[in-house]
């Protein structure tokens, strides 16, 4: 006999549907790429890297090619519209590949978009420097990403961290003077946290 | 030593259990698989409350397995996940909640009376009524804190109330509530200002160590800097310890509760502590409150992997939660500058219940639930550039990037206000719907992980789909731009969990009896939402105390005591 509870029944076409999130006025949707609670004192998390220093964990090589590629993301315009080199997100993507309450998957995965889009750039244009490619050229290099679920899956993890440095708290080493909240007039929840690095301690 | 009862889970049901019980005298422990924090250290911080791993476990440590039926293939589909922990920390999810406090409707506790059964649903009457539980819910309103304004109402969508009023006055609304009231006023429906579980006002002799809402709008999801909230971690935990009966064990994972060798009593629960080394606990009584899937999964491998309190064999079984859609139109700022100032309420709590019956679906209808979209930025463009992204290729979204991402978030925030809503409605018991331990899949510790299989009913998809419709039309008759819905939530919302172990009078058909106790064990009770056979058509968590404390009292009395009166 086979369990009754096994094949539920099909759903019309009308009544298919897809996807789940969360009601009751919850305020986190995505969240895919995080690593939950590990001990805390284990935790490691470096401040991100200022502008003009040497990177310490992105390749030197590697560094101004996804610094484009971020930037063509998140196109910089200035104080009034920051992007990615605004806010210095090559700093911030810096520390993130060593923090490792950041999923290692995640790391991985923006480093694997970077070498598909090193290779297409040496085959199409002769060079893996993303950042020699004009706008439209590497646009077009980004947006061949979008073919494939892997392609996608890199994008999504790439921009959330461009927003999360451009919109974040300054405390975590992006949006300098504010400057991304400024751009859209946003006004931090309080009490606001002072103290760069801060984390939550917990309590015996 | 041993205790008069052991609480396992500190949130909404466990954490109200361990107040009141401690306060009759009863020397209670606490367990608590998550960190505690300091209160003063839920800075309004996006990054660290929400993008950093400070509430939720290790994906890698302790998956859960979420399971969708593939029609196709004919099988189910894994996939491992963590969002159903919601909130592991001390006060559990209830500290990251909304506070949206709405009691059950009388004809709730009598679904299956009232509306009948229908074809693949398990609907099944509550044993007891809204009669019984109301007290309670009176008690909640006082002692968590429940702000709020009565109004006229018709009798079919009016409270059933023991006291005239709440115990504190609304908090202050956005603009867009009296644009609500009028609305509603001219298509002949009710606006229900919502009771909030949140202080509008700061009183240190009902509300002891709370300060009033500081309205910064930073508030479902976020854990409450001045404990406005009428969290577990807020309401009940420090006046549990201010009664020097209770003692708290974070990091405390319970894997094991162990019977005699009749099964009929629990003798002794086995948890991990913070430095992994198992820890054996006694007490006379125990009480599980561990969220709807983390409690089915702790009595499913008791007892060495052989279960406990199982004898129907219902344990994990009608799984369901109770939201299902949203949406949201633009109103646009230029046009409405004063919605700038109007930042400083972020609170629109307006309810309509008009719909919450339908004479056309047996079990349909539901609540609309007005509000602003969160505030908090990196969600919210997170959201523009993925989940709202209209353009599907290979099944998945595309994201929007590069310049026309830059447009979008300029409007999105610059140019124009949002109004939402978010649809409550019945989430259809049924067997395709449930909790079991993964046959495979084990945490850190070596513990089965539990296995969520989601499936929601033809007749929950059909009338969340026209509940949304009476949202999206509402919205545009108050002069909504550029209307969007949501998808319809096909799956369970992550963070609104119940079922599990239903109660009922018979231990052929359920897990719990009436007063939440273990048919087959005689000192069990399980006092967060898995208790419910049905949802009704509000969120749980004003149901969940208000059962907890009800519950609390059997207990005193089973153990030979005469509860006194709170409050
Ligand atoms: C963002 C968000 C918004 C919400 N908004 C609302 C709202 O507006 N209105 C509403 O009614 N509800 C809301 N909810 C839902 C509400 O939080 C829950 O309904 C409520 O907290 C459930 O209570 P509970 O006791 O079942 O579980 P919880 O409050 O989650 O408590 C369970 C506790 O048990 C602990 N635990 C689990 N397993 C073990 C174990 N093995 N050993 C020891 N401890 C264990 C967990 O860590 C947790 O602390 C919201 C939830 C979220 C996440
Ligand atoms: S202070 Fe008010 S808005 Fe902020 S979390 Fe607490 S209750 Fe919500």
């Amino acid at each position: 006999m086979t369990d009754r509870s096994e094949a539920p029944p099909r759903p019309s076409r009308r009544t298919l549907v897809k996807g789940a999130v969360a009601g009751a006025g919850i305020a986190t949707v995505a969240g895919l790429w995080f690593e939950g609670f590990g001990d805390p004192a284990r935790r490691r998390r470096i401040e991100p890297t200022p502008e003009g220093t040497p990177l310490r964990t992105i390749p030197a090589e590697d560094g101004p090619r996804l610094a484009a590629v971020l930037d063509r993301l998140m196109p910089s315009g200035g104080p009034k519209s920051p992007g990615a080199r605004d806010v210095n997100a090559i700093g911030y993507f810096d520390a993130l590949f060593v923090n490792d309450e950041i999923s290692d998957n995640v790391q991985a995965l923006i480093l694997w978009g970077l070498d598909k889009l090193k290779r297409q750039a040496q085959s199409a244009h002769g060079t893996p420097d993303l950042q020699r490619l004009d706008a439209a050229k590497l646009d077009a290099l980004i947006k061949g990403m979008e073919n494939d679920r892997d392609g996608i899956r890199w994008m999504r993890a790439t921009l959330e961290f461009v927003i999360e440095c451009l919109f974040g708290d300054p405390v975590h080493g992006g949006n300098p003077n504010e400057i991304g909240w400024k751009w859209i007039r946003h006004r931090p929840g309080t009490p606001r946290p002072l103290t760069p690095g801060w984390k939550l301690e917990e309590q015996p | 030593m041993s205790y008069d009862v052991c609480v396992i889970g500190s949130g909404a049901g466990g954490g109200s259990v361990a107040w009141r019980l401690s306060s009759q005298g009863y020397k209670v422990l606490l367990l608590e698989r998550g960190p505690r924090y300091k209160r003063t250290d839920f800075l309004k911080d996006e990054v660290i409350q929400q993008r950093r791993p400070n509430f939720r476990p290790l994906i890698k440590n302790e998956p859960i397995i979420k399971q969708s039926y593939d029609f196709q293939a004919k099988q189910w589909k894994d996939e491992r996940t963590t969002v159903f922990y919601n909130g592991t920390l001390l006060g559990g999810s209830s500290e990251l909640m909304s506070g949206f406090f709405m009691r059950l409707k009388p004809h709730e506790f009598k679904a299956r009376s009232a509306f009948g059964q229908i074809p693949n649903a398990n609907v099944a009457d509550w044993p007891i009524s809204y009669d019984d539980l109301e007290p309670y819910y009176d008690l909640v309103e006082k002692l968590v804190g429940v702000s709020g304004r009565i109004v006229d109402l018709p009798a079919h969508i009016a409270d059933k109330r023991s006291s005239p009023d709440f115990p504190m006055p609304a908090t202050r609304e956005h603009w867009f509530s009296e644009q609500i009231d009028k609305a509603c006023k001219g298509q002949g429906l009710h606006s229900i200002p919502l009771p909030r579980a949140v202080l509008s006002v700061t009183d240190n002799d009902r509300w002891p160590g709370r300060k009033v809402c500081d309205y910064n709008g930073y508030c479902g999801s976020y854990a409450c800097h001045p404990g406005a909230k009428g969290a577990a971690g807020a309401a009940f935990i420090p006046r549990a310890e201010a009664t020097g009966n209770c003692e708290i064990r974070t990091r405390a994972m319970v894997t094991e509760l162990v019977t005699d060798a009749s099964g009929g009593r629990i003798v002794e629960a086995r948890y991990i502590d913070r430095d992994g080394k198992i820890q054996s606990v006694k007490a006379g009584t125990f009480v599980v409150a561990c969220q709807a899937i983390e409690t089915a999964r702790l009595l499913l491998k008791s007892n060495g992997g052989k279960g406990v309190a199982n004898s129907s064999g219902q344990v994990g079984r009608n799984f369901i939660s109770s939201a299902f859609g949203a949406g949201w139109g633009e109103f646009d700022l230029k046009q409405n500058p004063h919605l700038w100032k109007e930042k400083d309420n972020p609170f629109i709590n307006r309810i309509v219940q008009d719909y919450y019956t339908r004479p056309d679906v047996r079990h349909g209808g539901g609540t609309l639930n007005f509000l602003l979209m969160h505030p908090n930025p990196i969600n919210a463009s997170t959201y523009q550039a993925f989940w709202d992204s209209t353009e599907i290729r290979n099944g998945e979204r595309v994201p929007v990037w590069g310049q026309a991402l830059k447009d979008k978030l300029a409007h999105y925030f610059t140019e124009v206000e949002h109004l939402k809503f978010e649809v409550f409605g019945n989430w259809l018991p049924n067997d395709w719907c449930r909790i079991e331990l993964a046959p495979k899949q084990k945490d850190k510790w070596g513990q089965p992980v539990a296995q969520v299989k989601q499936y929601s009913h033809a007749v929950t998809v059909k009338n969340a789909k026209w509940m949304i419709e009476r949202g999206m039309n509402f919205l545009k008759s108050m002069g909504a731009k550029k209307v969007r819905q949501a998808p319809v939530w096909g799956t369970p919302s992550t963070n609104l969990l119940a079922g599990t172990c239903r109660f009922g009078d018979d231990p052929k058909t359920s897990v719990l009896n009436r007063d939440c106790r273990a048919h087959d064990v005689d000192n069990l009770y399980v006092t967060d939402g898995s208790f419910m056979p049905t949802g009704g058509r509000v969120p749980f968590t004003f149901t969940i105390y208000a059962n907890a404390l009800r519950v609390s009292d059997a207990i005193v009395k089973n153990l030979g005591g005469t509860p006194t009166k709170p409050v």
